[in-house]
């Protein structure tokens, strides 16, 4: 019995090993004439290798950490010191039936339930829907936390921007792009790369981490895919040695992160004026950074260039096929971030954050029969902030 | 597959192994000092314990209680305790007395389930920066080095200590702090092993097996003596310091002597100098700032970033000493 299972055991093995054999074959990973045996350590040169990647977890272990202080001692003082406040929300009065609906069912009911939850409670429909507005309001994240969380990536952002420029502004390839080929596959790996790369990793392992606990945006689904996309890309570009290209593409990135989370902090505070102007400045980095310097610059190097080196390999359209996806991303943000440039300009003096929900206001509901009816005459979205805007942006 | 032979198993042994445990982790420590032996605290106890901890309060208060508390071991009569510490110290405080110590150690804020927050974080982070530099060096020296599998067995024996320090900070008890107070040592004695094989081994591989199997009898007869005779404090601290001299002279010495052929030796004097200074912060007893910060925790924060700059010098020593073999000359 036994030797039939030590028997089975082995092919079982075989297979294995012979499937990641494929997997990993230098003639997908690699351009011609190149494979792994080029990266191995040898004589003063250090590589990247797949170990490596293991500090990540140490270092997202104390990014999380390290959060979780910075948000206590740094962020609510700057929070109060910058006049961030709570509007006073009504509570949902108690009403159990109402309750177990909104937890088991649907936080939106819709009209038919509405009426035969007036019928079971003995409400009228109006005060059904206010119940439900109200503890819907009751479940948002207050600004203190949004403020919070703001804080710590705007801090973050910074720091890595700045360090992406340390590490880049003394590389004969932050000046001339081509130079990111050269000597490839077998470009020794410096320190300061080493450490980057496992900082922004890291971090974005923490934000992966935290992301359960952290506030739920509408574009929370794409928000996921950014990051995995984003923690496969660094990964595999230290697996095959993009890591030239990879620092380019990480400073690219935080150029126009950190505007962002400040904006936000000062949208939270109320400083409208300030916050529309750091908006614009973010619309505008994050314009030229990831819509023109991304494709034309960057991924004209990494797709166009190379194919006069050599002859395409997968790993090639692979690598190219990711910053695709994150290509398509940055188009769908630069369309919202677009959006709501045009919103504030003079003329329209609202502003929230395109992605967050807004609390429902007692107006709404008598203005939300008339809009609903004019849209479907109108056949096209308003500016309106009404409910009707959030089912919409739902359906991304 | 399956064996016809049943297996022997001797159900009583590992039971009683199991009941030994339970009661080392559960036993909080005995040590009593001036907070602990006031009436007032005593009167409070008994009558916190008489109330809450018994019949249908005791069931109420294990249903309401957190899992994480239950978890760490925290008992009815612990969280008695722990009210009945915040009340003695509210008392002296409104005498004018200074703030009294209890079962050895002053009174902290507990956060969640752990007693001292401050220390447990900073060694929490210890442990990650020791990790963190333990897969740096990993990463960066290749396995042939001398002193790769040495260097990385320290580095384990660092984790271990770091692990139990914090375990121990979340939660005192026998087996805890006994735990800690013993890896620390053992981290001290593996640091002089490191130093002797560094400076002795690389060229007489038979000298540093004698000091490492003298620094086992050592240790042995360390732990022997604190476990079996008597845990003296007074004891435990002189013998602590008494090897951690040993360790900062021998480093300290070695590099002065290097100091013209390595260039990154004042790394090494730093970090036994830093080492040593900081741990002179443990002298200093003063109740916690604002309730959570006192000497022990500032010690260990103030320890994180040594770790960056003593594994910067073990990357760099270990380099070296990779290209010098290969160059074919003799290691000092």
């Amino acid at each position: 019995m036994s030797d039939v299972a030590a028997v089975r055991n082995d092919i079982v093995t075989d297979e294995m090993s012979r499937l990641s054999e494929l997997i990993w074959a230098d003639w997908i990973w690699f351009p011609e004439g190149h494979g792994w045996a080029d990266l191995k350590d040898h004589d003063d040169k250090v590589f990247p290798k797949m170990q490596d990647l293991w500090a990540t977890v140490p270092i997202a272990v104390c990014f999380l950490i390290l959060r979780q202080i910075f948000e206590k001692t740094v962020a609510v003082p700057l929070a109060s010191l910058l006049g961030v406040s709570d509007k006073q929300r009504v509570c949902a009065p108690s009403n159990p039936p109402l309750e177990s609906y909104f937890c088991s069912t649907s936080k939106h009911p819709t009209q038919s339930s509405i009426e035969s939850l007036s019928k079971q409670t003995g409400c009228s429909v109006r005060q059904v829907q206010r119940w439900f507005r109200q503890r819907r309001n009751q479940d948002r994240p207050c600004k203190l936390t949004k403020f919070r969380e703001a804080s710590w990536r705007f801090t973050f952002y910074l720091g890595a921007f700045f360090a992406g420029l340390a590490v880049l502004i003394d590389k004969p390839w932050f000046y001339d792009m081509k130079q990111m080929w050269e000597d490839f596959p077998k470009m020794p790996l410096l320190p300061s790369q080493y450490w980057y790369y496992m900082m922004e990793l890291g971090f974005y392992l923490s934000l992966l981490f935290s992301v359960a606990s952290d506030v739920k945006r509408k574009d929370f689904k794409e928000q996921i895919v950014h990051h995995v996309a984003t923690i496969v890309l660094i990964s595999f570009s230290w697996l095959v040695n993009y890591i030239r290209a990879g620092t380019l593409i990480m400073l690219v990135h935080d150029a126009s992160d950190y505007l962002m989370e400040s904006a936000k902090m000062f949208n939270y505070a109320g400083w409208r004026k300030t916050c529309n102007l750091i908006f614009t400045v973010f619309a505008a980095v994050f314009i030229i950074t990831r819509l023109v310097i991304l494709p034309f610059w960057i991924m004209y190097t990494t797709w166009v260039y190379p194919l006069t080196l050599y002859p395409a390999f997968f790993g090639f359209y692979f690598f190219n096929g990711l910053l695709v996806v994150l290509l398509i991303l940055h188009i769908f943000w630069a369309a919202l971030i677009m959006r709501m440039v045009i919103k504030f300009l003079p003329g329209n003096d609202i502003v929230e954050d395109e992605r967050s929900d807004k609390e429902e206001t007692e107006s709404e509901e008598e203005d939300n029969g008339r809009e609903w009816r004019e849209k479907s005459k109108n056949g096209h979205m308003q500016n309106g902030h009404t409910p009707l805007n959030n089912n919409h942006r739902k359906r991304y | 597959m399956s064996s016809a032979v049943p297996r022997c198993t001797s159900v009583g042994r590992p039971s009683a192994v199991a009941a030994v445990v339970l009661l080392l982790v559960s036993v909080t420590s005995v040590r009593s000092s001036q907070g602990d032996k006031e009436p007032v605290y005593r009167d409070c106890v008994k009558q916190c314990v008489r109330t809450n901890c018994t019949g249908a309060r005791l069931r109420g208060f294990e249903s309401a209680q957190p899992q994480y508390m239950a978890l760490t071991g925290w008992t009815c009569r612990d969280d008695c305790r722990y009210q009945c510490m915040w009340t003695t110290v509210g008392l002296y405080q409104a005498e004018g007395y200074r703030v009294p110590q209890f079962h050895g150690k002053w009174p902290f804020t507990r956060f969640l389930c752990f007693e001292e927050p401050a220390s447990a974080l900073a060694s929490l982070l210890n442990g990650l920066a020791c990790l963190l530099m333990l897969l740096r060096y990993r990463s960066t020296v290749p396995r042939q080095s001398p002193m790769y599998h040495t260097t990385n067995a320290f580095s384990l024996v660092s984790l271990n200590a770091w692990f139990w320090s914090t375990v121990f900070h979340t939660r005192d008890t026998y087996l805890t702090e006994k735990m800690d107070y013993f890896c620390a040592t053992a981290v001290i004695l593996y640091s002089i092993y490191l130093c002797c094989v560094r400076t002795l081994g690389l060229r007489r591989p038979g000298v540093s097996s004698m000091v490492g199997v003298l620094l086992i009898l050592v240790f042995t007869s360390h732990v022997s003596y604190l476990t079996f005779v008597s845990f003296d404090y007074g004891y435990n601290m002189a013998a602590n310091a008494t090897i951690g001299m040993v360790n900062l002279l021998w480093w300290l010495c070695w590099c002065w002597q290097n100091r013209r052929t390595l260039p990154y030796w004042w790394k090494c004097g730093l970090v036994v100098m830093l080492l040593h200074g900081l741990a002179l912060l443990e002298l200093l007893d003063f109740p916690p700032m604002l309730w959570i910060l006192d000497a022990h925790a500032v010690w260990h924060l103030s320890t994180i970033p040594v770790h960056f700059l003593f594994y910067s010098f073990l990357i760099d020593d270990s380099l070296y000493l990779l290209n010098t073999e290969k160059m074919g000359v003799k290691v000092e």
